[in-house]
């Protein structure tokens, strides 16, 4: 068990950790997370098939532990909405979990993104992240996600779409703003 | 600047900087081993069930032969039990018969076991040439009676204080009698000095000695009395090495004991519990009982938890005395279940015809082929002692 640990993690540790941080932006959870994903790992490797690549095989089962975890919220949150009867007001409200210190340091339109990421799908934001901060190709996407190409590319044109417009938005919101200081 | 804006989204994207994890490896491994809760093994898994196996086979290959070898003799034990229910004595016969050989190594060297071998190999050589008509053929006969004159008497109570039984030592050995192997407690007399002198023998107590309880005081009595048993005493005196009458609890100070009498006793069968020894118990009988009585007497078993009756149950006695000396008993009975029972019966009635003054007991009815060790056709003498050591 060993052997496979080292090799997956000297291999692929980094990139499984950043695709989980991304997708849940909370460095502890991440963590736990990422420690699930290992568990199926080591637990499963029996049944890898080999038709895959390793990475996407890895990839594959963090999305579904990624997905798991929302589920699993989103369970625990409607529960508490029923409880205490928020009505609508309750999606609006969100975890405030620190900026990790990378992006502190990087400027306002990279910190913008960042931020857009949250109003994306978790289907288009891990789609996103796979292709542009994973680098996977549209072909090794599929794979990690099951589905077709065509279907990874309208995903990821539509998660771009939407960050472009809340980009814009911000941008005229900013815009404004200016104007009304002169 | 439709397009131009996707190109940004995308650039920008890609500048998202690297986060990486801060948790060291060996933490996340232990984190994730304790997860996936698979303990790796030292050994391989069939090695420990495999031993343990192994294990309880060959302790069941040391202790079932064992277990087997002890549990036969409760076998024979058993089966004897079962012959007791057809006869009252049968199985003390055989039980003694069959004992005999295991004793400890220490009665070996004893005489009491050398004259028990002796007569057991005595025995043997006569039956194996003869046929018996006992339904139970026993080869190892043993005799109860020590003859006329010969030996010493000494007195050991029983276990339980219930009777005082008579050994006679006929060895010249001095060794001294493991009293506890042979299922009989210490000699009390030990420390009691005994002259005779002119048919009076005066029993000299040491000035400490004390007694606990009226049963001790009659066990003293009672061994007193037969260990003098033919000497021809006519009065034994008791006293102190001070001179002073010997306080012996109930009876109060004790000057002088009777000798025993005629028709005082009669004799059974003491075995101590799981003991293989068999001795001549005798045991008193009111005043004036008749020979005739007697005999019946013995055929009951009474109250003592370890003395039996060493008349078989199948058996009936009746008596014709012939003359004051002599007496004739009939007898009726069934299948003898060994050669042990009709001698240790004969010998029981011998030594209690012995007590009421008979010189010779005349047997008659007794259905054996042969036995060897009395001639049933003639009149056989009583003993003046018994029990053998």
């Amino acid at each position: 068990m060993k052997q496979f640990f080292d090799e997956f993690y000297e291999n692929y540790h980094q990139d499984l950790f950043q695709f989980i941080m991304y997708m849940v932006k909370d460095r502890s959870l991440a963590e736990d997370l990422v420690q699930d994903v290992y568990v199926k790992v080591l637990k499963s490797y029996d049944s890898f098939s080999g038709k895959s690549t390793e990475k996407t095989w890895l990839f594959s089962i963090a999305r579904h532990v990624i997905f798991d975890y929302f589920r699993k919220q989103k369970r625990k949150r409607n529960r508490i909405l029923g409880f205490f009867d928020w009505h609508d007001k309750g999606d609006e409200l969100k975890d405030q979990h620190p900026v990790p210190e990378e992006l502190i340091v990087q400027n306002e339109e990279i910190q913008q993104v960042y931020d857009a990421l949250d109003h994306c799908s978790v289907n288009q934001r891990s789609v996103l992240v796979l292709r542009y901060i994973q680098e996977l190709t549209i072909k090794e996407t599929a794979e990690v996600t099951g589905w077709s190409e065509s279907k990874v590319k309208t995903t990821q044109h539509r998660a771009i779409r939407t960050i472009k417009a809340l980009m814009e938005n911000q941008e005229e919101g900013s815009g404004n703003h200016e104007e009304t200081k002169k | 600047m439709k397009k131009q804006k996707n190109n940004d989204v995308e650039k920008r994207l890609r500048q998202l900087p690297s986060l990486k994890d801060h948790q060291s490896k060996e933490k996340l491994y232990l984190s994730v081993r304790a997860r996936v809760n698979i303990p790796e093994r030292k050994f391989p898994p069939w090695l420990f069930p495999s031993l343990a196996t192994l294990t309880v086979i060959l302790l069941l290959t040391v202790f079932i032969p064992t277990f087997i070898n002890q549990m036969n003799p409760v076998t024979m034990e058993d089966s004897s039990e079962g012959s007791h229910s057809k006869s009252d004595s049968s199985l003390e016969e055989s039980k003694g018969a069959e004992k005999l050989p295991e004793q400890d190594k220490t009665d070996k060297n004893h005489p009491l076991e050398k004259n028990s071998n002796q007569t057991q190999e005595h025995s043997s050589t006569d039956t194996h040439s003869n046929d018996s008509n006992t339904s139970e053929d026993s080869v190892e006969v043993n005799s109860l009676l020590a003859g006329n004159g010969e030996g010493k008497t000494y007195a050991y109570p029983g276990m339980n204080g219930e009777t005082v039984v008579p050994l006679t030592q006929t060895s010249s050995l001095s060794d001294r009698v493991p009293a506890g192997s042979l299922g009989l407690s210490e000699r009390i007399t030990e420390d009691l000095t005994i002259d005779i002198e002119q048919g009076r023998a005066k029993v000299i107590f040491p000035d400490q000695f004390k007694v606990s309880g009226s049963s001790y005081s009659q066990m003293v009595i009672d061994s007193i009395r037969w260990e003098l048993e033919g000497e021809n005493i006519k009065t034994i005196q008791l006293e102190t090495s001070s001179g002073r009458a010997v306080p012996l609890g109930n009876y109060g100070e004790v000057k002088e004991l009777s000798p025993i009498e005629k028709g005082e006793y009669i004799f059974k069968l003491y075995q101590f519990e799981g003991s293989s020894h068999k001795f001549l118990a005798p045991v008193q009988v009111p005043d004036e009982t008749s020979f005739r009585e007697a005999l019946q007497m013995m055929k009951t078993r009474g109250n003592e938890k370890f003395i039996t009756s060493p008349v078989p149950g199948h058996v009936q006695l009746a008596t014709v005395e012939t003359s004051s000396e002599e007496v004739s008993i009939q007898v009726e009975h069934q299948a003898w279940a060994s050669e042990q029972q009709v001698l240790t019966m004969m010998e029981a009635i011998m030594a209690t015809a012995h007590q009421f003054g008979y010189k010779e007991v005349k047997f008659e009815g007794i259905q054996v082929q042969s036995f060897s060790f009395y001639d049933l056709d003639q009149p056989i003498q009583v003993p003046e002692k018994v029990n053998p050591i």
